[in-house]
């Protein structure tokens, strides 16, 4: 299990052209999670969600801020990256994909290796390779590897937004017994409401130019279902401060004020 | 009038496979296959051949090349007794090959570094590019008169020539095989602590083969022309200094004679060497069409 501590990090990319602004992603994001816990980060699409992962994993570097990731004993913590894409080799088998993130390649860890390919129903699979298998296959054997390692922090950056709705629904199902199992610390990007109320037991409204904006405990028991009468009630709650947040955001910005006028004037 | 289709279900473990499924005649079958067109094209070259020596009494016909090619391994080197190594053709031929291979190797090592450098890092590619423009541009005659001025008779000076003039290639394809390693698996890599020893094997190298393999063609044949040029020039063994013996005595056959050896020598580097390493470090992607198409699935 990990503590991640971050504070006001802010992030920001050189401009496109030379004669636009800087681009902030996010805006002095603070943040902090540790335990069994399974949260949530969600909000509007480029409000900097996967820029912070990015950050925590330690493929960006804040402009300015810091992010600490720890053991609850404080050594450095151990990585788990699920990404939008599985990003797998495809010239490795499925096996040696896993593989080529433990630093041991020993027959316990392939051993170990196929248990996680087990719990993720790719059991005769290791063979194959990524092109073998079906979008849905290949995001589960990310999910495998991100398991596999062992980590103290997983992160997963809107793992089922590339898939059909019944195969997100069965992965999202599925890794909720993945998770109950193996009680790590799961840091989820998302921006469907449903699928963070029902997968995680916190959630982190982040607002356009990634600042925080609400903290919501879910508690609920799992596993959970979309159907469910509580997760809807919960989903509900969230979308009503998405709507806040948005009242909000148009009230400190006159011009986004008078876009949302002039737009319900053409539909009535 | 309408028409009359009868549909018939397949009978069970039967398959159906369209017209692909239909026998060809096989004499039809000879004349479209890979291997007629391949062997074809190679009689029909030895047929102008023959044509063009049997035409002009200045044009070597393939029999006294080949003629040609027995006696001078048949001749003994320098003042030695003859044997299978110590021959005209073959000690020849060896010293050429020798500082090929040389020259080659300092190729690898100077070009794959800097071209994998100069894709990954915009500085060192702003450094690089003029240099590498420079020495694209220049000539390997040049280079070959350069150094046989700078060097002399020897092996430095078709070595030095090789490597000035086939490295700039070797630089700009490893270049392209840089910039095509995939971002996201990089980032990947970078995400999980993977260690750059085992990026370099299973992410770096695999995503630049067909970019090195290319380079490495090119490379090869750059340094293995440029040692014959150079030796040509101003050497006293070697393939090019045997080639430019037979021609300075007008001897057609000689020079004919040695331009099928060096001729022979890039062919059987090609088709031994590279295009094995080529389909090795690309059999996967046969794995992959074997399974039952260019991309199937079975979720």
């Amino acid at each position: 299990m990990a503590r991640l501590t971050a504070t006001r990090v802010i992030k920001e990319f050189p401009p496109p052209t030379k004669h636009q602004p800087t681009v902030r992603a996010l805006d002095g994001l603070d943040f902090e999670m540790s335990g069994q816990t399974f949260v949530s980060m969600v909000g509007p699409s480029g409000c900097g969600k996967s820029t912070f992962l990015n950050i925590v994993s330690g493929i960006e570097t804040p402009s300015s801020g810091s992010v600490e990731v720890t053991t609850e004993e404080g050594r450095p913590a151990r990585l788990g990256y699920v990404f939008q894409d599985p990003r797998l080799l495809p010239w490795r088998t499925v096996m040696a994909n896993l593989l080529y993130v433990h630093p041991k390649k020993t027959d316990e860890t392939r051993a170990h290796i196929q248990e996680y390919l087990d719990l993720v129903g790719l059991r005769g699979f290791e063979h194959m390779y990524p092109a073998h298998l079906s979008g849905g296959m290949q995001q589960r054997v990310g999910i495998a590897r991100a398991f596999s390692v062992e980590p103290d922090l997983l992160l997963m950056d809107e793992p089922f937004s590339h898939l059909d709705a019944i195969t997100a629904r069965k992965l999202r199902e599925e890794l909720q017994g993945i998770w109950e199992r193996s009680k790590k610390t799961v840091l989820f990007v998302t921006h469907d409401v449903l699928e963070a109320v029902q997968l995680s037991n916190r959630i982190i409204i982040v607002e356009y130019g990634g600042r925080n904006f609400a903290d919501i405990q879910i508690d609920l028991p799992y596993p959970r279902l979309q159907s469910d009468p509580e997760v809807a009630t919960a989903q509900a709650k969230i979308l009503g401060l998405f709507e806040e947040m948005e009242r909000r955001r148009a009230e400190l910005d006159p011009r986004i004020a008078e876009l949302a006028q002039s737009s319900k004037a053409r539909e009535a | 009038m309408g028409r009359s289709v009868t549909e018939q279900a397949p009978a069970a473990g039967a398959i159906s496979i369209g017209s692909g499924a239909r026998r060809r005649n096989p004499i039809v079958r000879f004349l479209v296959a890979d291997r007629t067109a391949r062997w074809s094209s190679r009689i029909l070259l030895v047929v102008v051949w023959q044509l063009a020596g049997a035409l002009s009494p200045r044009f070597p016909t393939p029999v006294e090349t080949f003629s040609f090619i027995v006696d001078e391994f048949n001749r003994p080197f320098g003042d030695g007794a003859w044997s299978v190594w110590n021959n005209e053709l073959v000690r020849n031929l060896f010293i050429s090959i020798q500082r090929a291979v040389s020259a080659f190797c300092i190729v690898v090592m100077i070009g794959v570094p800097i071209g994998y450098a100069m894709g990954r890092w915009w500085r060192i590619q702003a450094y690089f590019t003029d240099i590498v423009m420079v020495g694209i541009a220049l000539p390997a005659y040049i280079w070959a008169l350069l150094g046989v001025m700078w060097f002399g008779f020897g092996f430095r000076a078709p070595v030095f020539c090789a490597v000035v003039s086939a490295t700039p290639g070797l630089i700009v394809q490893v270049l392209q095989g840089s910039l095509a390693i995939p971002r996201e698996l990089r980032d990947m890599s970078g995400a999980y602590g993977v260690p750059f020893r085992w990026q370099v094997r299973h992410l770096i190298l695999p995503s630049m083969a067909g970019a090195l393999i290319a380079g490495f063609r090119l490379a090869i044949n750059a340094a293995w022309g440029c040692v014959v040029l150079v030796e040509w020039f101003g050497n006293n063994e070697g393939a090019g200094f045997r080639a430019r013996y037979w021609y300075d005595v007008n001897n057609y056959n000689g020079l004919m004679g040695w331009g099928v050896i060096v001729l022979c020598v890039v062919i059987t580097v090609d088709r031994g060497v590279v295009e094995r390493i080529d389909h090795a470090v690309h059999r996967w992607r046969g794995r992959i069409t074997s399974f039952g198409g260019t991309r199937t699935s079975v979720g």
